[in-house]
């Protein structure tokens, strides 16, 4: 029932808010991280 | 300047009707949905065998909570707990939908009720050791009941609803005429000059940067590197076709960049995450698996590249290389990033195949459809053409609702829909770039009739309050998706959209003008000349440049040489339109590439037509002869934005 009158998309944005408040990460910016070292072919 | 562009809109004029007797759920929903029923059955029968039969608390408090999720907790007289599960509940349903966590729903509802089993013996907050609240029984029933009703009454009465619409639609759609799409080119003007700046800036930032997109989670907030990419790719790509169709040199290569950005290891990586969750699949290759909303996107990506610039180059076997984090590569191109498409829509038991794992939204198989589609058109296939007609059927039996919108998302696993808040409502008449106009003309034509119904007494009352090309408005910004910020571009893109839905061309164009002058920011890359964030700027490009041709008549228009004479600049030059529409002569509009002052440009001319040729606007007025086969090289100094215009000296 819960389906039917939730806005999904609504609280995902708050869990993801919450979830950077935690981290201590901006929710959106600019700049965009680093690519990751690759360790090379296996 | 006007280009008549067959579109499949407006060439055929007959309307699909609506079924008059629709059916609630397509047989595969339905199979899906009975098994759904099955097992919740089973679940509620085990949990009743529990209450009657068991001696101990404990088995009668994990039957209750088998009854109805946390109930069990209710039962064992601990209220606070069977709050905490509802809320539990509500975060497992949102991670079901949001990372496809399957199992989180059944995992919340079997913990809690191990949960009430294993304290029906412990000690309570309020209450004494071991009390138990009998009442809690006929409550989880309760609750389960509830929730059956309503979301049957719920889903019922929104079918009843729109099936009594049907003949009034019907009636609306027999009678209905489709207004004309408006192809005339509106010459680009300043705020073009800074989107296209900015483009290539962008583009032309050394290759595994990706400064100028807003960057954030991956999954679901409206901060997806992968649409940013996707609509940047289609806005250039308009822009190549309908303003550089002879300048087409630094377009060309700019717009691959951006298709190659797509293979951008920040750009894939969250499909790990999601196979993982969803699939239980470690496999990270983002094509191989589901995930349409990146493979067929990054398919019409392409399309719509090859349709622009005539240039093949990611047909080469291993052009589009992912390199994981442990270097595993996963090797594409162009025919094999389609077959994989091909490959899964032919897998698929509903017919859709998943964006996230187990969830099939209709948005995204309308891309997939268009990615088998264009890349027929470009290579001479028969993909559409093998999966169309089942893909059609999928699309009217198992996603149609009575009123002609078609449902947002469906799940794979267990035939479900709801509104998930996503767009207006759950559902649309279309979707896609294309609105249907490419895949399934009769299906555009009944969309965009039910789109036009709604939409064309607003746009009306807006048009009549155009006075001399201007519209005197401002538009309260608008929260966007990841709602850190509000946006007007986004309420101006939904009047441009509009207008263009209905044809007003005298709409669109101040349309296009008022939202430049309310949302310019005078900024450069990597800030935005307008005030929108990363998923809304190249949405609002593409509409500012779908005419002649708009995403979906490029599509069917595929790769076309231009005629006439092309032309190339020097760096300093920012060329913003040059097109020949007889084959001889070259209108061109160009500024500085610093847009202010002045600028020493050399222009390099090619397919010449022999003879003398003359270079005029403003205050330039040049002779010259082609030489070498019909090429020309001209220097000339250039003062503020000018159109010049390029023909056979007399």
């Amino acid at each position: 029932m819960i389906s039917m009158y939730l806005n999904c998309a609504k609280v995902w944005t708050h869990l993801v808010r919450l979830v950077c408040r935690i981290t201590g990460r901006p929710q959106v910016t600019y700049a965009a991280p680093p690519l990751e070292d690759r360790r090379g072919p296996r | 300047m006007t280009t008549a562009v067959v579109d499949g809109l407006t060439d055929r004029p007959e309307i699909l009707l609506l079924p008059e007797h629709p059916r609630r759920l397509g047989p595969t929903s339905l199979r899906l949905l009975a098994r759904l029923v099955v097992a919740l059955t089973l679940v509620e029968l085990t949990g009743t065998m529990l209450i009657v039969f068991a001696h101990s608390k404990a088995w009668r408090a994990f039957g209750v909570g088998l009854v109805y999720p946390g109930a069990g907790l209710l039962y064992d007289a601990a209220p606070v707990l069977f709050l905490v599960a509802q809320v539990l509940l509500v975060v497992a349903l949102v991670l079901w939908w949001g990372l496809s966590t399957h199992f989180s729903i059944p995992l919340v509802w079997l913990a809690t009720a191990v949960g009430a089993g294993l304290l029906a013996d412990g000690p309570r907050l309020w209450v004494d050791r071991g009390t138990t609240w009998g009442w809690a029984i006929p409550v989880a029933y309760l609750c389960a009941l509830s929730v059956v009703a309503a979301m049957t009454w719920k889903v019922e009465s929104r079918f009843r609803a729109k099936r009594a619409l049907v003949p009034e639609l019907n009636a609306y759609l027999t009678e209905a005429t489709l207004p004309e799409r408006v192809t005339t080119l509106r010459p680009p003007d300043r705020m073009d000059a800074e989107l296209l700046r900015w483009c290539y800036d962008f583009a032309e930032q050394p290759d595994d940067g990706l400064a100028g997109l807003d960057w954030g989670e991956q999954f679901h907030g409206g901060t997806q590197l992968r649409y940013q990419l996707n609509s940047i790719a289609w806005a250039m790509s308009l822009c190549a076709a309908n303003y550089l169709p002879n300048a087409p040199g630094r377009i060309r290569e700019a717009l691959a960049k951006v298709v190659q950005k797509h293979t951008d290891l920040r750009v894939w990586s969250y499909w790990r995450t999601l196979n993982l969750l969803g699939n239980f699949d470690p496999n990270p290759d983002p094509v191989r698996r589901d995930n349409i909303m990146f493979s067929a996107f990054l398919g019409d990506v392409i399309n719509s590249f090859e349709a622009a610039t005539g240039d093949f180059r990611f047909d080469e076997p291993g052009s589009l290389t992912f390199v994981w984090k442990d270097g595993r590569t996963f090797e594409y191109d162009h025919h094999s990033l389609t077959q994989a498409v091909r490959r899964n829509f032919e897998s698929s038991r509903l017919g859709f195949f998943p964006c996230e794992p187990g969830w099939s939204f209709t948005v995204c198989n309308v891309m997939g459809a268009q990615a088998l589609h264009g890349h027929d058109t470009n290579h001479g296939g028969s993909d559409w053409a093998q999966v169309g007609d089942r893909w059609r059927r999928t699309l009217d039996e198992e996603y149609l609702t009575p009123d002609g919108s078609y449902a947002h998302i469906r799940s794979n696993h267990v035939g479900v829909s709801w509104d998930t808040g996503e767009v207006p409502g759950g559902h649309y008449f279309a979707n896609g770039t294309h609105r249907f106009a490419d895949i399934l003309p009769a299906h555009a034509r009944r969309a965009k009739a039910l789109d036009v119904r709604g939409a064309a007494p607003k746009l009306a009352m807006l048009s009549s309050i155009v006075t001399d090309g201007t519209l005197p408005l401002e538009l309260p910004p608008e929260p966007e998706r990841h709602h850190m910020s509000s946006s007007a571009v986004l309420p101006w893109m939904k009047i441009i959209g509009g207008a263009r839905l209905v044809g007003d061309e005298r709409l669109i164009d101040a349309a296009i003008d008022a939202s430049a002058k309310q949302c310019a920011t005078g900024a450069r890359w990597p800030q935005r000349p307008v005030a929108v964030g990363g998923s809304g700027l190249g949405s609002y490009m593409l509409l500012r440049w779908s005419a002649p041709l708009d995403p979906a008549a490029l599509a069917i228009r595929g790769w076309v040489e231009p005629v006439g004479p092309l032309v190339d600049a020097s760096p300093e030059v920012l060329i913003t339109m040059a097109r020949s529409d007889d084959g001889v002569s070259l209108v061109m509009v160009m500024e500085s590439a610093e847009s202010v002052g002045t600028c020493e440009a050399t222009l390099h001319f090619t397919r010449l037509v022999s003879g003398r040729h003359r270079l005029h606007g403003g205050d330039i007025d040049v002779a010259f002869d082609g030489v070498d086969g019909g090429t020309a090289t001209v220097a000339v100094k250039l003062v503020g934005p000018v159109t010049l215009t390029l023909e056979a000296a007399p």
